[in-house]
């Protein structure tokens, strides 16, 4: 496995390629109602994504990203009403939701843990009894009458047309997750995660990363939240509800938290499962409850890990016990060199934070 | 409804979590489901049957006992299975229990709201002085007693109740010295389940019965918990009726406000003490 074009990046191209002609032949091959459908899991891929970033890297528990994604919608139908561009709607957008998250995290400065999780809950809560009962907010109702008519000059009132913008714009966030977790700041939050108490005496500011983790998260949430209000063209309450913050974490278990794209994978998985039962039965929760215990129980990397899984079950089949010795050392050393893949996560880490 | 009886209930339905907290050391989301399951349990057993206060006690405690059963058999079967993963992972397994019992209730039950009157008897109000209290009102309140009083002696003053209280303190030292650790949380687990469905059974006449009161219920839960302390049911008490009373109090005077009644103290307890008012020092460890 050496050289340049190795299987897996061989893989890793064909893949990309194969995404990038789906996304480009998109409307031509579904009627315009289904393109809203997958505007739906672009917009829920930034949201996974940026989710994983506190769950996959930083180790942070949050049980309230909706609060953030819901102030990025809100922010951007305010400012859409009042007729501003759709980029500078955005822009805004992502700056209130990173400035609501740091001044969340700053108050929550020495909560880690599950207490931190019944924070970001209380808090997401909070912001959606303040939708609630806010007149200005629309209320029960929440606010409409808003659209994107042009990105940049570029008309966008065809679906085709948002479909390649909100596709574009979630690609550079994801993007933009990536260079982060790729960067030494991912390195250092990653560090934080695997032992918090040693990388303090390292000297590495460790409730600052978190703040920062968290904020970033917050922006990308709130940026995924804008785009959900130019798709739905309608924000509600709802998407504050402590029960929409339990989705992206569903998804980043789905797809697998310590693959960057795993999160991705499960969105597309998740939006679509859901889609069809919601089709087909209205307590379609159950479902999700049996498909969540299950992953947790018996494929907690994720969907993605499937490979691996498969691969030491053939091991073990063929019962060479040596096999099984080497190959899981062999896993282990390549998954040591993979910056992006983690043995442990948060879901792998006892309670001592 | 009074906020004093609002949080007798509230303090049934979240004795029962602090209680599992405590020792098995979980946030449950799917107290919530059995909270659930227990208020249409009782809906479908009582029909328009119960008309006496006897009956209508007998037939809430029944309930209990059936989301009991179920809390057995989940526990057996689902819970289990999940106390040697890291707290994150079972924290998102019993929010995984909660789907699945909610589900199950949208299932059977279906999403129309129900109704379930309370006991001829318990329907009017008792005057004291000027003071107009529902007579439902003091069913609730003598309930909430009875409640606390049984599980203070229980934990306090019964072999079982001691065990408890060891497994919470150090489940590792518990079981060197012999207390089966399992038993002791399917015993507690059980327990809690039981104040759940009871809470469920006497929530129901208070308000119009959907599958979503689970998803509500559960917050108000947490929140006493939190504010209370992890573990800690004389705080649980405290908590609930502050929580309560606050809650109505606002709903009068500030009505915007009043769902803030819950979250505020929440993110107060959160930032300012970590452990809760009453909570032992190692509830919720802030480290670094």
């Amino acid at each position: 496995m050496t050289g340049f074009l190795t299987l897996r990046r061989v893989a890793g191209l064909l893949v990309a390629v194969l995404v990038v002609l789906f996304v480009l032949a998109l409307p031509f091959m579904v009627a315009s109602g289904d393109i809203f459908f997958w505007d739906t899991v672009a917009v829920a891929v930034l949201f996974a994504t940026s989710t994983n970033l506190l769950f996959g890297q930083a180790g942070i528990p949050s049980f309230g990203q909706a609060g953030f994604y819901a102030a990025g919608a809100y922010t951007a139908a305010l400012a859409a009403q009042r007729g501003w561009p759709v980029l500078a709607v955005l822009v805004l957008a992502i700056v209130i939701a990173a400035a609501l998250s740091a001044i969340a995290a700053l108050v929550a400065w020495r909560i880690t843990g599950l207490a931190f999780s019944m924070f970001t809950l209380a808090v997401a809560q909070s912001l959606y009894s303040f939708a609630l009962k806010n007149g200005t907010l629309g209320g029960y109702n929440g606010l409409t009458g808003f659209s994107a008519t042009s990105v940049a000059g570029v008309d966008v009132t065809d679906p085709g047309f948002l479909w390649y913008v909100v596709v574009i714009i979630v690609a550079l966030g994801c993007f933009g997750f990536w260079v982060i977790s790729r960067s030494s700041f991912g390195l250092t939050m990653r560090a934080i995660r695997e032992d918090p108490v040693r990388s303090l005496f390292l000297g590495v500011n460790v409730r600052g990363y978190r703040v920062l983790a968290f904020a970033l998260a917050g922006a990308g949430a709130g940026l995924a939240g804008a785009l959900s209000a130019y798709v739905n063209l309608v924000v509600t309450p709802d998407t504050a509800y402590w029960t929409a913050s339990a989705e992206p974490i569903i998804m980043l278990l789905l797809g697998g938290m310590s693959f960057f794209f795993g999160p991705a994978v499960g969105a597309v998985l998740l939006t679509a499962l859901m889609h069809k039962l919601m089709n087909m039965t209205h307590a379609y929760v159950l479902y999700v409850g049996i498909l969540l215990y299950l992953i947790l129980l018996f494929l907690p990397r994720g969907v993605l890990s499937l490979s691996e899984v498969a691969r030491a079950f053939r091991r073990r089949l063929s019962g060479d016990a040596q096999a099984v010795a080497a190959g899981t050392a062999g896993e282990r050393a390549a998954d040591a060199a993979d910056a992006t893949e983690q043995e442990t996560s948060i879901v792998g880490r006892g309670r001592t934070q | 409804m009074t906020g004093l009886a609002m949080g007798v209930l509230i303090f049934v339905v979240s004795s029962g979590l602090t209680l599992v907290l405590g020792v098995l050391r979980v946030a449950n989301f799917a107290h919530g489901g059995f909270f659930l399951v227990g208020a249409y349990a009782s809906y479908q057993i009582q029909q328009h049957h119960a008309q006496s206060l006897p009956v209508f006690i007998a037939l809430v405690i029944v309930a209990g006992l059936i989301t009991a059963v179920i809390g057995i058999a989940t526990e057996r079967l689902l819970f289990r299975q999940l106390y040697d993963l890291p707290e994150a992972t079972m924290l998102l397994g019993t929010y995984a229990l909660l789907l699945i019992l909610q589900g199950a209730v949208q299932q059977i039950w279906g999403f129309n709201q129900k109704s379930q009157p309370e006991p001829k008897v318990l329907g009017s109000s008792v005057h004291l002085g000027s003071v107009e209290i529902p007579r439902y009102d003091i069913l609730l309140f003598v309930v909430g007693v009875v409640v606390f009083l049984a599980l203070w002696y229980t934990t306090k003053r019964t072999a079982v109740g001691r065990q408890i209280s060891a497994v919470a303190e150090d489940r590792y030292m518990s079981s060197l010295l012999g207390i089966r650790v399992t038993g002791v949380y399917a015993a507690t687990f059980t327990i809690g389940v039981f104040l759940a469905g009871l809470g469920g059974a006497l929530a129901g006449p208070t308000l119009s019965m959907t599958p979503d009161i689970a998803l509500t219920y559960i917050l108000d839960a947490f929140a006493v918990v939190i504010v209370g302390g992890f573990g800690s049911i004389t705080g649980s008490l405290v908590a609930s009726l502050v929580i309560g009373l606050l809650g109505s109090y606002l709903a009068v005077y500030v009505p915007s406000l009043a769902d803030f009644a819950l979250y505020m103290p929440m993110i107060v307890i959160l930032v300012l003490r970590p452990r809760g008012l009453f909570g032992a020092a190692s509830g919720v460890r802030a480290a670094v």
